[in-house]
């Protein structure tokens, strides 16, 4: 067995030394923490003891870059050789089940772990820069590590049940939506259902423990809350770290009691069409209609969008949201007896925000899947030699998928015109404001990137996007200084400032697409 | 005599007196310092059906993806019909169907949704959509199939679905990288069959195969590529025949007839008779400028051999392919 897990380990070790993107990978993550150090350096001087600071914002940087990288990274340990049909080989070549297992997430939690390793001695200088104490620092690279292997775990398992690496993330990601958050709202739920009696004393105090649990089990709430407290004395080994732990031991017992159950079933080809039917069958009203004369959109709109059923049944979600909402906003008032909050003013704003979190959120999938089945089916060498230039090709596809956005826009529309006071002259207002162009501007240069990285990488492009959007903020807030000065009551100044930041997502986003253009072009030609 | 066999003009001799429709000049194209293609310079005639082959590696796959405009030469120029790939891009396209070595389907669409999404790519009205995908479906035999999602076929019909694909614009050259790659034999026999039903109605066949017998029986016209460089290009006839800068012949007998090498190599203008083992076969290299087949087979029948057949050797492609990529022409 020990061979076994040291071949695939020195070969996963070895792929990765000559992966570029890996290097480029740690490159900007050391290039991070160097400007965090310029930041502390540049705070020292207004301020007494930088050393939180800094080490706050290298606990932030830590927990985005194991949670976003490690997604893909961890996910894909078993799946991609799923997908190669490789595991019976690795069985046949000796290689055990638990062989496999370790050689597979080992290697690449080993690499994780050396992230971490390689920036403590930086990470210690917040102890010189003051303000916090070496226990705090190795408590949080202890929380980390440990969060590290529950992570690398909980998404083996995920890859040993899933036969795709896209649903292994998907996993992984519920997974972190409920590690998350549950201990975030729990006590709010839990109130809820004890003064409506849904709970009773045992139940309460079960579910209570249960949330204590969850909330210190979270590295969340130990990374941002408990360590960076001046008053911080607990062990360096908490019950987090316990905690992850035996989650983490618990995930791999478990992949490797469902590893022959699931990793050595053959994936049988599926092709799932969603709620688009086929023309020969009894609902031809949800099949995809003839091809139109800009097929491209036709077919974004339909194998994409889902088409014409798929945006009814959204339609009718989004709509059946607006009276969900309102009962649950009058049964909260019911149950507050307050009157401060009008559930007809409120619920339309409510549901106005997440119509538009649904659109950013349906805008960003799109463009993370738009060249996916391309890429995936080796079809964008067809699509280039058709007589249409690649810009054609691509802005037909992108308004395809924006035809999926319909339903959302449109209910965005009806609260605004429909529910909200002076609907039509706020939405005017809205839309003369320089500043919501300038957002729009920043969440198409980041639709761009999206696009981008999906170009370059298999899976994972839209959380490595906003990865990438959040540092570059922070590295480089020109954003937020703009803001700040476009609120300035001069009005040159503010058009000066409104005008750079315009000029400057232009441009960026203009270097984006040539971008695109040109990895398309090399797609289509390898 | 049973059966003779007099050597007649090649067929791809009248298709090459026509202008070409391919026309590769002097094309210079490297990869990161290396190069694949050195100084390739070839013609392809109009509606022949011309192989191309080499090795793994040789260039084959780059050179169709310069001519189908997928790729850019570095030094040289590539005219279809005429019309340069890299300034005139959209008459080429719209001239060429190009098949690559791998299935580029869409595996959630139906046949009918694959194709028509294409024709419509392509331009084609609604009207005259319906009645292009019914005569390429029934072409390529995939009528019955027109609603199957084209996950769930076999490779074979894949490869035929891809054809029907190319075929849809009514291209007048076809580009085919590798189009019997992975095929069962029966899948691989109906593609050819395709094959020369389309150059039968007049399209111009340009395929890069492994599949050296299937090519030789197909193809009226070959280019060998190696390491980047052109080792042949032309005729297959010739290719087959001509082993050298003498004709030679093949000589075949009767089983009852005795060894007749020293009576052969008295012969005036004889070079080289070589007594083929195991029966009475001899390949015959003579000196064209002092006699003639004619004067050969008269000798021969002079003599009242037991003649099975004289015909002009033709050595199996894999032997061609062999000599040239391995020793260079000779």
């Amino acid at each position: 067995m020990l061979h076994g897990v040291a071949t695939l380990m020195a070969r996963s070790l070895r792929m990765e030394a000559n992966w570029l993107r890996a290097h480029l990978f740690r490159l900007v993550f050391v290039f991070f923490i160097y400007f965090m150090m310029l930041l502390a350096q540049v705070s020292s001087l207004t301020k007494g003891a930088p050393g939180l600071d800094f080490f706050t914002q290298m606990l932030w940087l830590n927990g985005m870059f194991i949670t976003l990288g490690g997604i893909s990274f961890f996910a894909t340990a078993i799946t991609e050789e799923k997908e190669e049909s490789t595991i019976g080989l690795l069985m046949m070549a000796g290689i055990s089940p638990v062989g496999l297992l370790l050689g597979k997430s080992t290697s690449r939690m080993i690499q994780a772990v050396l992230l971490l390793a390689v920036q403590f001695p930086f990470t210690l200088l917040a102890i010189t820069l003051g303000g916090v104490m070496l226990n705090q620092v190795l408590a949080a690279y202890a929380s980390l590590l440990a969060y590290i292997i529950m992570l690398a775990n909980v998404a083996l398992l995920a890859s040993v049940v899933s036969q795709r690496s896209g649903t292994a993330m998907a996993l992984t990601v519920l997974f972190l939506i409920a590690y998350s958050f549950l201990p975030a709202i729990g006590p709010a739920i839990t109130s809820v259902l004890v003064s409506e009696g849904m709970l009773s004393g045992q139940g309460t105090e079960w579910l209570a423990q249960g949330l204590t649990w969850l909330s210190e089990s979270s590295v969340w709430s130990v990374l941002f809350y408990r360590i960076p407290n001046s008053q911080f004395s607990d062990a360096i080994i908490g019950p987090q770290v316990i905690s992850n732990l035996v989650a983490a031991v618990f995930c791999f017992l478990l992949s490797w009691l469902l590893f022959t159950s699931f990793a050595l079933v053959e994936d049988a080809p599926t092709v799932s069409r969603g709620l688009l039917f086929r023309r020969s069958g009894k609902v031809r009203w949800l099949s995809a209609s003839r091809a139109w004369s800009n097929p491209f959109l036709w077919k974004e709109y339909y194998f994409l969008a889902g088409g014409d059923g798929l945006l009814f049944l959204k339609f009718v979600l989004y709509g059946a949201l607006l009276p969900i909402l309102l009962g649950f906003h009058v049964w909260l008032q019911k149950y507050n007896n307050s009157s401060y909050s009008d559930p007809y003013a409120d619920t339309p704003q409510l549901h106005l925000g997440i119509m538009i979190a649904a659109v950013i959120i349906e805008a960003s999938i799109y463009a993370s899947r738009v060249f996916h089945d391309e890429i995936r089916g080796q079809t964008m060498v067809s699509l280039l030699t058709l007589p249409r230039s690649i810009a054609e090709i691509s802005y037909s596809k992108v308004v395809g998928c924006a035809l999926g956005l319909v339903p959302a826009l449109v209910w965005i529309m009806i609260d605004i015109v429909a529910f909200l006071p002076k609907g039509i002259s706020t939405l005017g207002e809205i839309l003369v404001n320089p500043q919501f162009w300038v957002m729009s501007l920043v969440g198409l240069v980041f639709l761009h990137l999206v696009v981008l990285l999906s170009l370059f990488v298999k899976w994972g492009a839209l959380p490595l996007a906003f990865l990438c959007t959040m540092m570059s903020f922070q590295c480089c807030p020109l954003l937020a200084v703009g803001f700040m000065f476009a609120g300035e009551t001069d009005e040159l100044a503010r058009a000066i400032v409104i005008g750079i930041l315009w000029v400057m997502h232009a441009v960026s986003g203009f270097v984006f697409q040539m971008m695109i253009h040109a990895r398309l072009y090399e797609l289509g030609s390898k | 005599m049973s059966e003779t066999q007099i050597p007649e003009e090649a067929p791809v001799k009248v298709a090459a007196k026509l202008k070409p429709v391919i026309d590769v000049r002097d094309v210079v194209h490297s990869f990161k310092g290396r190069r694949a293609l050195d100084h390739v310079s070839f013609q392809v005639g109009a509606q022949s059906l011309h192989g191309f082959v080499g090795p793994n590696g040789a260039g084959k796959t780059t050179s169709l993806r310069i001519i189908c405009t997928l790729l850019r030469p570095q030094i040289g120029s590539v005219k279809v019909f005429g019309h340069d790939v890299v300034y005139d891009t959209r008459e080429v396209r719209r001239r060429i169907g190009f098949m690559p070595d791998h299935f580029s389907t869409y595996r959630q669409m139906t046949v009918f949704e694959y194709i028509d999404f294409f024709a419509a790519a392509y331009g084609l009205a609604l009207k005259q959509r319906t009645q292009t995908i019914d005569d390429v479906l029934a072409l390529t035999d995939m009528s019955a199939r027109r609603n199957d999602l084209i996950g769930g076929l076999s490779r074979g019909m894949q490869q035929r679905v891809s054809l029907a694909r190319v075929l849809v614009n009514d291209p007048q050259v076809l580009l085919l990288d590798e189009p019997a790659s992975g095929l069962d034999p029966r899948a691989r026999i109906e593609l050819m069959e395709i094959l020369k039903a389309l150059k039968g109605m007049g399209k111009t066949i340009f395929i890069s195969s492994h599949i050296l017998s299937e090519l030789a029986e197909l193809c009226d016209a070959v280019t060998i590529i190696d390491r980047g460089k052109i080792k042949y290009s032309g005729s297959m006839h010739d290719l087959l025949t001509k082993t050298g800068q003498h004709p030679t012949y093949r000589l075949t007998l009767d089983d009852t007839a005795a060894d007749v090498t020293s009576q052969l190599e008295q012969l005036p203008g004889i070079i080289q008779i070589e007594a083929l083992t195991g029966r009475p076969e001899y390949r015959v290299t003579f000196d064209d400028t002092v006699t003639t087949t004619n004067a050969l087979l008269r000798q021969f029948l002079e003599w009242d051999l037991p003649i099975l057949g004289f015909a002009a050797d033709r050595r199996h492609l894999n032997e061609a392919f062999m000599d040239l990529t391995e020793r260079g022409v000779k």
